[in-house]
């Protein structure tokens, strides 16, 4: 009986971190929403557990990502951190902050097998965090306008708005008023409301694109409450209440496709990772094109990074084994045709393929173009706080609550009290 | 002389352990974190006095929060209260058709209230929602419920009130129960009208059931949070930012997790006094 409870014992202690079979079990923490992209990780996965017989990968789905961060952080208190994470590049500060990341670099730097300079430069540096790369990119993506093309052609529009001043044409043209009230029957743009990221993540390519940013290049000063993110918020607030070309989206919802699906609204900002829903629905005739410019041209680009946490040195080599199976071309290519999300090897970029997929989609080329001229979140540790500020800012004047220039300076008041 | 009985205590060991377990030591060590600046992710932490709370009290936030928890508790307590009596005294009376209300108002009660989060979200919705096609019917135009700031409070009060009045409906029948009967017997041969039985039989002998519910109402009123998180998540504007959540965003939002403990002991106290005052003036009556 002891002799049983020995060896139970031991089985016990035994499998934390490996499993009977003497493999090294990596946990993965992931928020990967759709059925179909979930299964395509789970093939992927199993595919490179055959590859390396000695590693397992323990999938685990943490639910939307903006709801994560309570989960994650409650885990590093109590230092039951996965071994890998899948989350957004701008929080790698924050979390490089807490001391238990091995940061990418480490690996990069000793493996002279692997690469780095097929990973496009951008979508690493946003990895970065005091100048040393720590997460390395799993998918990027960035955002764009979506339109109906059947409202277009109905409307006589046929060139695509390349400016604020043109969109904003475009959305009064095709504002349709109803014809026995004085009610709108459709609208020519949505505008995300919300004080969740999503709202301050579209909402800052305008603030770039009008000369902008949120903090200055030393990342000490904060920059949105000047003139040009006035000028933005302003002509949100204009397209909605003064023009009344576009309306704003349920709150904490810019992101559902409802609205345009149901021919509501005929431009909506989104990334390329709706392809998918896109695909399964024949109601809208669509197409995209570029985010319009102002005093220049401006995407914010996004995607999830990998983020790899301090264990044993098997298990960290491990993890990075995995990194570089998920930045390889291989991987890149198939879940960029199939998910929509936009490849960040370069190799997969520029492959047959995946050229031959942007000719079937072109309404994807315009998301790879679109990086070109691409900017990142600023990968400061209070970025997320900082964006709830201005997520608050913005709101408050879409509802007509205090003025931009008002909305704005309270904000950044808040936010330099933060930094 | 026999020794003490120890048996008591061993019968009482059970229920003494988990309440030190889950209510006690927490308590203790929320105390004691509303003291300290503590840094979740880098478990960093450092003796802070009394500056949590001194910040907590010059946050706009914070009154705006409380504030909008006053106008919580002073919507649903009342009516809720009031109609919930007036459904069980219909019931008591036995009338037949308000037995089968009986079961009908209980059943929002056992739904969680984030599941009727849920369902209250698409009845609310701007577009689609069944009761702006309701309102719509009556020539009236729609209403943003959730979205519009001065609307969200009162949207949430009524789903609030939607659940609670069948809680407290069952333990004001449960109460009108024990009434003697040959009280209202009596008084009925004394040509006592049914207003009169109510004022001088039923509610002097329900008084203990209804300091209760108000009591425990307070106590829902102040921990309420499922709803808000599901439909508004606190806004919009923080109209429907109550105390409890404005705790949840501090420490879950910002990971300000010494000020969220201030905020909490704040609550504690609050909901320890209004504890006090019932055990104080009602407990021993029942």
């Amino acid at each position: 009986m002891v002799k049983l409870f020995a060896v139970l014992f031991l089985f016990f202690i035994s499998g934390c971190g490996r499993d009977l079979s003497d493999r090294v079990v990596l946990r993965f923490w992931h928020g990967i929403e759709s059925p179909e992209n979930n299964r395509l990780l789970e093939k992927k996965v199993r595919l490179f557990e055959k590859r390396n017989p000695d590693i397992k990968i323990e999938l685990e789905n943490i639910g939307a990502q903006d709801r994560a961060m309570p989960r994650i952080m409650t885990a590093l208190s109590a230092d039951r951190q996965p071994d890998l994470l899948w989350f957004a590049p701008v929080y790698t500060g924050r979390i490089a902050e807490s001391g238990k990341l091995v940061p990418a670099e480490k690996f990069i730097e000793k493996d002279t097998g692997f690469d780095p300079s097929f990973i496009y430069e951008g979508i690493l540096d946003s990895g970065r965090y005091n100048g040393i790369i720590y997460t390395v990119p799993f998918e990027t993506n960035c955002l764009a306008v979506y339109y109906n093309k059947d409202h277009f052609e109905e409307a006589g529009i046929t060139e695509l708005p390349r400016t604020w001043e043109d969109l904003r044409e475009a959305a009064i043209t095709i504002t349709e008023h109803s014809a026995e009230s004085d009610r709108i029957e459709r609208f020519g743009m949505l505008i995300p409301l919300g004080t969740e990221e999503w709202t301050v993540w579209t909402w800052q390519t305008f603030l770039w694109q009008a000369g902008g940013d949120i903090l200055d290049d030393t990342m000490t000063e904060v920059r949105f409450d000047r003139e040009p993110g006035i000028r933005a918020l302003q002509y949100w607030s204009d397209l909605v209440h003064k023009y009344e070309c576009a309306v704003l989206s349920e709150r904490n919802a810019g992101y559902k496709l409802d609205p345009f699906l149901a021919g509501r609204v005929s431009m909506m900002i989104n990334g390329p990772w709706i392809y998918p829903v896109l695909q399964q629905q024949d109601a809208v005739n669509y197409g995209s094109f570029p985010l319009p410019r102002d005093k220049t041209r401006a995407t914010n680009i996004g995607g999830e990074n990998l983020y790899i946490f301090k264990s044993t040195p098997t298990k960290e080599a491990a993890a990075w084994e995995f990194a570089k199976f998920i930045m390889s071309e291989d991987f890149q290519i198939e879940w960029a045709i199939n998910t929509g999300y936009l490849p960040v090897n370069r190799r997969a970029a520029e492959s047959a393929e995946y050229r031959q997929f942007l000719e079937e989609n072109p309404f994807i080329k315009t998301f790879v173009d679109s990086m070109d001229f691409g900017r990142s979140r600023p990968p400061v540790k209070e970025y997320s706080r900082i964006s709830d500020r201005i997520g608050r800012a913005v709101e408050s004047a879409l509802y007509l609550r205090v003025s931009p220039g008002e909305a704005l300076r309270k904000a950044a008041q808040e936010a330099e009290d933060l930094l | 002389m026999r020794h003490k009985p120890l048996e008591p205590y061993l019968y009482l060991s059970p229920g003494v352990f988990c309440l030190v377990l889950f209510i006690v030591i927490p308590v203790i060590f929320l105390l004691i974190l509303s003291f300290f600046r503590w840094d979740m992710m880098s478990g960093v932490y450092s003796f802070a006095g009394l500056r949590n709370y001194i910040e907590m009290l010059k946050d706009p936030v914070f009154f705006q929060a409380a504030r909008n928890t006053a106008i919580y508790a002073a919507g649903v307590i009342p009516v809720s209260m009031a109609v919930a009596l007036a459904i069980a005294a219909l019931v008591n009376e036995k009338l037949k058709i308000f037995s089968i209300y009986r079961s009908s108002i209980f059943i929002p009660v056992i739904v969680s209230l984030a599941a009727s989060g849920v369902i209250w979200l698409w009845i609310y919705d701007y577009r689609s929602g069944i009761l702006n096609h309701l309102l719509a019917g009556l020539g009236i135009s729609r209403i943003n419920w959730l979205g519009n700031p001065d609307t969200a409070l009162l949207s949430v009060i009524i789903v609030t009130l939607w659940q609670r009045i069948g809680y407290n409906m069952v333990v004001f029948f449960a109460g009108l129960q024990v009434i003697p009967r040959n009280l209202y017997e009596a008084a009925m041969i004394d040509g006592a009208n049914g207003l009169k039985r109510f004022r001088y039989i039923t509610w002097p002998n329900l008084l203990p059931t209804t300091s209760f519910i108000l009591v425990i109402n307070l106590i829902f009123a102040f921990r309420d949070f499922d709803q808000i998180y599901v439909m508004t998540r606190g806004g919009p504007m923080r109209a429907t930012t109550t105390l409890v959540y404005h705790i949840y965003e501090t420490a879950f939002a910002e990971f300000n997790i010494g000020m969220a403990a201030a905020a909490t002991m704040v609550l504690f106290v609050i909901v320890m006094a209004a504890t006090w005052f019932y055990l104080r003036f009602f407990g021993e009556k029942e």
